[in-house]
């Protein structure tokens, strides 16, 4: 069951190809990734399946829902919470709840998110440090109990131990069947709750990977100290990249078997050797290479 | 909608207070002096007919214009000048909030995830705005007649009324104007700098096409020339043109606000 179609996407600014395109899937109840730098085009995709703005070209369904023609009924259905907090500096938490409360209930589900993430309601915005801006708008997004949930950059503003009981609330939603569209360029926060993600780079779409899948596309981070000298012409392989030599010390990037490499080294006398895996970012970097 | 209209009004209360204040600060001046202006009315006359009549005109006057009358005084005194800057201010200001000052927040956000069209936004807002300018031309003008009751003035109710109905028009043409300008741009600033400037251009082309008999076609385009205090305060008069032109603005500027508020791109930033 697919919650979420983007369909050859487009949208110019001007001359400016912000999203050229694009064409993904979401499945229902899972946690997507959207990742990508600032500036590649993930918050206008985002925006347009909102219907802040609109696309000059494709189309996007959200639980078989037009997002431009349809968009008062996704709404009802959907949870938003945009990059930064945008909310009322002369309000306080409970005015918005309240406010959102009256369009579209929520207020007992909001009850329960303001007791497990510890937020005071009664503090006026102005007063409000960014994470407790950040948890407010979370809040506000999740109260609804929607079925789907647009998420760009959640965890902003967040200290580590908030950002776990995000996670976990997350993780909750996701077993009760809630889709989750989570735009980010934090690498291991993907990692760890998405189930797949798609990665963008100047509004084109370069891979929508699973994120196991993504995990296996090993990169290592070796480091070489030998006993003696050594031909660098032996370390001239496929899918090794000599990135620093110093007083008898080599240090390569090993993209996919380490195999090949180690039995190179199994010829030569060595010091030291240290192997490192390299993370999702690494991997991602990868992509952006070209 | 209801909600959107009810928080307007909320955020907006304190503003109008403010302003209401200062109309009636204004108001109790102008009556409380009325009684020395009024036995001095004719060594007054006298010295008005000594001014140039172009120059009566650029300020709305006319050589019959007396202050023995207290509608006479606070068409020239008040009407003419300080209610119009006290009405616009406020009108601007709301019409600049009510779109573009949220999309310069990114409160515009908020309201747009959830499941209300955008034209119910823009008319909730709208609405929201024309009820705080009904509010203050009603007030600033029954405080009026109040503080005039208190002086044991005597006064012309159907003239009251006239500038009551016109005031709430003139004030809308703007406020619709501004509304549109709001749903055009993303930021308050330019909002108020088009608005105020396109005022104060039909103020221009008001005194202007009184100066001047070639340009004097130029008065149509000016909502100053419509809001005539000392015909509709002073003679207690409404033009049918008056009605006509204020009513077609404020329903115009609406429409166009509206269509456009419907199909742009709103990106905060």
């Amino acid at each position: 069951m697919i919650a979420i179609e983007v369909k050859n996407l487009i949208k110019h600014f001007g001359v400016v190809k912000a999203v050229d395109k694009i064409s993904f899937k979401v499945k229902k109840g899972e946690i997507f990734g959207f990742l990508g730098p600032n500036g590649a085009g993930k918050t206008t995709t985002i925006r347009m399946m909102m219907d802040f703005i609109r696309a000059d070209g494709g189309e996007i369904k959200i639980l078989d829902k037009d997002s431009r023609f349809d968009s008062i009924d996704i709404k009802q259905e959907l949870g938003y919470l945009a990059p930064q907090p945008r909310l009322y500096e002369n309000w306080t938490g409970d005015d918005h709840l309240q406010f959102i409360a009256r369009i579209r209930g929520g207020m007992d589900e909001a009850k329960r998110l303001i007791e497990k993430f510890d937020f005071n309601p009664k503090v006026k915005i102005r007063n409000l440090s960014s994470g407790n801006r950040q948890k407010l708008s979370l809040i506000l997004a999740l109260m609804s109990e929607p079925k789907v949930l647009i998420l760009d950059e959640l965890t902003t503003g967040l200290d580590p131990l908030l950002q776990n009981a995000v996670y976990k609330t997350l993780e909750d939603y996701k077993d009760k069947g809630v889709t989750i569209f989570l735009s980010s360029h934090n690498l291991p926060e993907v990692q760890r709750i998405c189930d797949r993600a798609a990665i963008i780079k100047a509004g084109k779409l370069m891979a929508v990977e699973d994120i196991k899948e993504l995990k296996k596309k090993h990169i290592y981070d070796v480091r070489v100290f030998f006993e003696s000298d050594y031909e660098l012409n032996d370390f001239k392989i496929s899918g090794v990249e000599i990135k620093e030599q110093i007083d008898g010390n080599l240090k390569l990037i090993v993209k996919g078997d380490i195999n090949n490499l180690l039995k190179i080294l199994a010829k030569y006398k060595l010091r030291d050797l240290e192997i490192n895996h390299g993370g999702l970012e690494d991997i991602f970097l990868e992509f952006y290479k070209n | 909608m209801k909600t959107i209209f009810l928080r307007v009004i909320k955020d907006r209360y304190l503003s109008l207070i403010i302003f209401l204040a200062a109309n009636f600060g204004f108001a109790w001046m102008y009556i409380g002096l009325f009684p020395y202006i009024q036995s001095q009315a004719e060594e007054l006359q006298k010295l008005i007919e000594t001014y140039p009549q172009g120059f009566l005109e650029v300020f709305g006057g006319n050589v019959q214009l007396s202050f023995s009358h207290v509608e006479n005084y606070l068409a020239m005194e008040m009407f003419s000048f300080i209610w119009p800057i006290l009405i616009i201010s406020l009108v601007v200001g709301m019409g600049a909030f009510s779109v573009a000052g949220e999309i310069e927040k990114g409160t515009m956000e908020t309201i747009l995830a959830q499941p209300i069209s955008r034209a119910k936004i823009f008319f909730a807002k709208y609405l929201a705005g024309f009820f705080n300018l009904f509010v203050f031309t009603t007030i600033s003008v029954l405080s009026i007649i109040l503080l005039i009751l208190v002086y044991g003035i005597n006064f012309q109710l159907a003239h009251f009324l006239a500038i009551w109905l016109v005031g709430i028009l003139f004030s809308g043409a703007i406020f619709s104007l501004a509304s549109f300008l709001s749903a055009v741009f993303s930021d308050r600033g330019k909002v108020i700098f088009f608005t105020v400037g396109l005022v104060v251009l039909m103020y221009a082309f008001n005194i202007l096409s009184s100066l001047k008999k070639s340009v004097e076609d130029l008065k149509f385009l000016s909502f100053f020339h419509y809001f005539n205090p000392n015909l509709i305060l002073g003679d207690g008069k409404i033009e049918w043109l008056t009605l006509v032109v204020f009513l077609g603005a404020i329903i115009l500027f609406f429409l166009l606000g509206l269509i456009i508020f419907k199909r742009r791109d709103i990106s905060v930033s």
